[in-house]
């Protein structure tokens, strides 16, 4: 069989496939990659405070002085700033610089775009007002897509603790979540730390200054 | 370049295709595969059902025998493999070459005192090497530890049998008719369940998550192996090791009849489980609420530029996305625009991420957003959405029902006829250089053969709907010229003399053709193309297609005139001309099954039809198979009797969890002979126009809001 032979042919077709336009995908672009950088040290990825020192008055000035959040996906400890992108009534989206989405309502989670596993859209129609009075027994309902492109629903129930420190811990379908609220002096969410998804995990949201 | 059959990379090897999937997250599975490729124990099957939609790729070697076998959980009850085996020796000193076809039903579900039952043909359609068939039961003992038991004839009836009991209802039962059609391939169903038969069982035990334990008692007398002295059977009791390194690899090992070592591999894959639910990349635009009361103001239609500049910004978004703004036609209250979607598979997170592009570039009198794709240059349909529900329905908790409720589907044609196309869109010239590889696979001398070498592809959009293209292929290296297999069919060879194509085609014109897209009317969808259809044909080719919008039945018809090309691929041509051609009814029966009956001329001028069955999954994949009857006899058509295959469409988002609209298509033919083939013309319709109609558009409009 002489296929060994047609490997390293195969290899430098897809890396000098070229064209009138950009191509973007090829099979082995994410191989090679990771191939190229083979024995360079992994990048250390920034932590909050990294990111915090880098927002300076001038990068503020550079994104147009739109409001900036941090955003700490805790499962892999990735730390991004968050740039507000647009305001749909109660609804704030914030953009990573590498395109990736998080829409909050009045501060809490509602969506995800771009890390897969999204969380399409959660339904907290009761967990806003019982952040506030300490609810109890709060449905909270999660959709996201399955493999083959279908809704599938999470639902929760939540019982909520603490006045200026919110616990929201909620049980359902075998699961068990905490999220946490920390609220400001206007009773508005300041930072939080809240569940997307059984493969994402948590991620911390906190002020960017 | 990316357009639909651009994006069909034909012909790279299906298998290593397969092996190279990722780890999709199988759960703890309590069921293992046998030596045949199926799950069961070690030799012999239980009555145990893989997941729902998995594939499993498996090789299993012992005493001078491989089996490479590829399985399919066609619905949670009923599953299928192919098996492409080698025996060593099996005639005189001849290594034998067999292909076989399994179907296995399970038709009780286990309980808390009954276990499953399963019927099972093994080799059912085929020269007969393997054929068996059986009946078995498989209960958990405790959910760690399976016993199975079951009732085997043929090959699963020669040891120890007894008199068929069957015999109670017929003394037909008792005797097993000898012998296989000359030519095999056909269907033995008069053998089925008669003869001898005999028990054979045996536990599994799963020791750990990963690892199995197997013991069985064999039915299997393997009485011509031993005979040709492969091994000595000594013993019906086999011991298996089954061990899983990996989610989606399993490695086995085993003691058999008393004598013999062997090995196996399971690499597993589920179409149902791609590498990221949903896929990574860009977000798509957030949507942008008018103010209130600005809704009224038609100001902006009075400005000179405001249109042009309009059209520009939305183009710039649709590029940001990986989309073409083709037209766009603007409105006081509403706006259409045409769009080129090239790079998600799922029509409606195109649809979805355009109507969210237009809540930013639109003035805010425009209430009505009607989006129309359109491929080689025809609209495909029409969906109509409110601007108001775009605005009010993002990230609402029931935003993908309520969305897809309140879009309107409609029927596109006519759609362009006014319109205003962007600039420098036509006429466009576009190329790419890349690589290619073409495999041809089961011949006895080399069971796969692989060229590989560059390609040029070009394309030039004359006008809408009026394309040339053309793909020149440079073979470099690869070994199918090297096979010697002189064609011995008995009518016109059409299809049979591939191997001179392949030594004569170094430097090859694989196609070079004008079509012509366009839309006689509502509903109505047509084609046609002139010149080098693929690399052994050229002539015309023409195909209507009629297929209401949100019809689950479509009818289509095609006709063609072809001549042989030159073996060398160039310009010429051969004496041989035919004129050929099809009516076809395809119809969705939901849940992903789809149905496809294809009745008319072949190329070696016979007549007859072809029946296609097809699982599609909304993500883009699709496993199928399909069978060609014509008026060539059994004994014409030669080897195989009828020409079959199987077919398999994977997405390359599967595999790299983000959008890039390309898709590997391939057919898997045990046997290529001259009966029953089809000229392979590209840009055929009903595929690309299904994807943007319903039920298809339903069936993934959960990622309209992605």
């Amino acid at each position: 069989m002489k296929i060994k032979h047609l490997l390293p042919l195969l290899v430098t077709g897809f890396l000098t496939a070229c064209g009138s336009e950009p191509r973007e995908n090829t099979v082995l672009g994410p191989y090679l990659q990771g191939l190229q950088n083979l024995g360079r040290p992994a990048p250390v990825s920034p932590s909050a405070e990294d990111i915090r020192d880098q927002i300076t008055p001038e990068v503020r000035a550079e994104l147009g002085g739109a409001p900036l959040m941090i955003a700490v996906l805790e499962k892999n400890n990735l730390a991004s700033v968050l740039i507000e992108e647009r305001r749909n009534r109660n609804l704030v989206t914030y953009f990573t610089p590498d395109g990736i989405s998080l829409t909050l309502k009045d501060g809490v989670l509602v969506g995800t775009r771009g890390l897969g596993f999204d969380l399409m859209s959660a339904d907290v129609a009761d967990i806003l007002p019982a952040i506030q009075r300490n609810g109890r027994e709060v449905v909270r309902i999660h959709r996201y897509l399955d493999g083959e492109d279908q809704i599938v629903i999470q639902s929760f129930v939540c019982d909520f603790q603490g006045r200026r420190e919110v616990t929201e811990t909620c049980y359902g379908d075998g699961l068990k979540i905490e999220n946490s609220y920390r609220i400001g002096g206007t009773g508005k969410i300041v930072s939080s730390r809240q569940w997307i998804g059984v493969e994402q995990g948590y991620v911390r949201l906190e002020p960017a200054s | 370049m990316r357009k639909p059959h651009f994006n069909t990379l034909y012909g790279l090897l299906p298998l290593a295709a397969l092996s190279a999937l990722p780890a999709s997250a199988v759960a703890q599975q309590s069921y293992s595969y046998n030596s045949y490729g199926t799950p069961g124990l070690i030799d012999m099957p239980t009555a145990e059902s893989a997941e729902d939609a998995e594939l499993a790729l498996s090789i299993s070697h012992f005493a001078g025998s491989t089996r490479n076998t590829l399985s399919f959980q066609i619905t949670p009850r009923l599953s299928g493999s192919f098996r492409y085996s080698k025996i060593e020796n099996y005639v005189g000193t001849r290594t034998l070459f067999d292909r076989s076809f399994d179907l296995r039903f399970r038709f009780v579900d286990e309980g808390r005192y009954r276990p499953s039952m399963a019927v099972g043909l093994q080799d059912f359609i085929g020269t007969g090497v393997y054929s068996g068939e059986y009946v078995v039961a498989t209960k958990h003992v405790t959910p760690r530890l399976t016993v199975t038991g079951g009732l085997g004839w043929g090959r699963l009836g020669s040891y120890n049998s007894f008199t068929n009991p069957l015999g109670i209802i017929d003394q037909r039962f008792e005797e097993r008719p000898v012998g296989t059609a000359a030519t095999g391939g056909q269907i033995e169903s008069a053998k089925w369940f008669r003869g001898d038969a005999a028990f054979f069982g045996g536990i599994a035990w799963q020791a750990t998550d990963r690892l199995t334990l197997k013991a069985e008692y064999s039915s299997d007398a393997y009485p011509r192996e031993t005979s040709q002295g492969l091994f000595e059977r000594k013993s019906p009791l086999n011991f298996g090791v089954d061990y899983q390194l990996r989610d989606n690899l399993r490695m086995q090992a085993y003691y058999l009849y008393g004598s013999e070592v062997g090995v196996s591999f399971n690499v597993l894959t589920n179409p149902r489980k791609p590498a990221i639910n949903g896929g990574v990349g860009p977000a798509p635009l957030p949507v942008k609420r008018r103010i209130a009361g600005q809704a009224g103001n038609l100001g902006w239609a009075g400005e000179p530029d405001a249109k042009a500049s309009i059209q520009a910004q939305t183009a710039s978004l649709l590029a940001k996305d990986g989309m073409v703004l083709e037209a766009l036609k603007l409105g006081g209250r509403s706006a259409t625009v045409h769009i080129r979607n090239d790079r998600y598979l799922a029509r409606p997170e195109a649809i979805g991420r355009t109507a969210r592009i237009l809540t930013q570039t639109m003035p805010a009198s425009v209430e009505q957003f009607t989006i129309i794709p359109v491929e080689n240059g025809i609209p495909l349909s029409a969906t109509t959405l409110n601007r108001s529900d775009m605005e009010d329905l993002e990230y609402a908790p029931d935003a993908t029902w309520t969305s897809y409720a309140r879009a309107d589907i409609n029927d596109a044609a006519g759609s362009l006829d006014d319109a205003t196309y962007a600039a420098d869109l036509y006429p466009k010239f576009r190329w790419s250089v890349g690589p290619y590889v073409s495999a041809s696979y089961f011949d006895p001398q080399e069971p796969v053969r692989v060229d590989a070498g560059l390609q040029l592809k070009a394309r030039y959009d004359i006008a809408p709907g009026w394309i040339v293209s053309g793909t020149l292929q440079q073979r470099l290296a690869g070994n199918r010229k090297d096979a010697t297999r002189v064609s011995d069919s008995k009518i016109q060879r059409v299809r049979s003399d591939s191997n001179r194509y392949a030594q004569e085609g170094d430097t090859a014109i694989k196609d070079l053709t004008l079509s012509h897209y366009f839309r006689p009317g509502k509903d109505l969808y047509g084609r046609v193309t002139v010149g080098y259809l693929e690399s052994m044909y050229g002539g015309i080719s023409s195909e209507l297609l009629w297929k209401p919008v949100g019809s689950r039945l479509a009818f289509g018809g095609e006709i063609n005139y072809v001549k042989q090309r030159d073996f060398d691929q160039r310009l010429g041509f051969q004496d041989y001309g035919v004129a050929t051609g099809h009516l076809s009814g395809y119809y969705d029966f939901g849940n992903g099954y789809h149905g496809q009956i294809d009745a008319g001329r072949y190329l070696a001028g016979d007549w007859g039809a072809t029946i296609t069955l097809d699982r599609t999954f909304a993500n883009g994949w699709s496993v199928g198979a399909y069978a060609t009857f014509t008026d060539v006899s059994f004994d014409d058509f030669g080897e195989g009797s009828f020409d079959k295959g199987l077919r398999f469409t994977v997405p390359l988002d599967h595999l790299l969890g983000k959008p890039t609209g390309r898709t590997y298509k391939t057919v898997i033919q045990p046997l290529s002979r001259d009966g029953g083939a089809r000229v392979n013309v590209q840009g055929r319709l009903y595929d690309t126009v299904r994807s943007y109609h319903d039920p298809e558009l339903k069936n993934s409009w959960g990622r309209f809001w992605r």
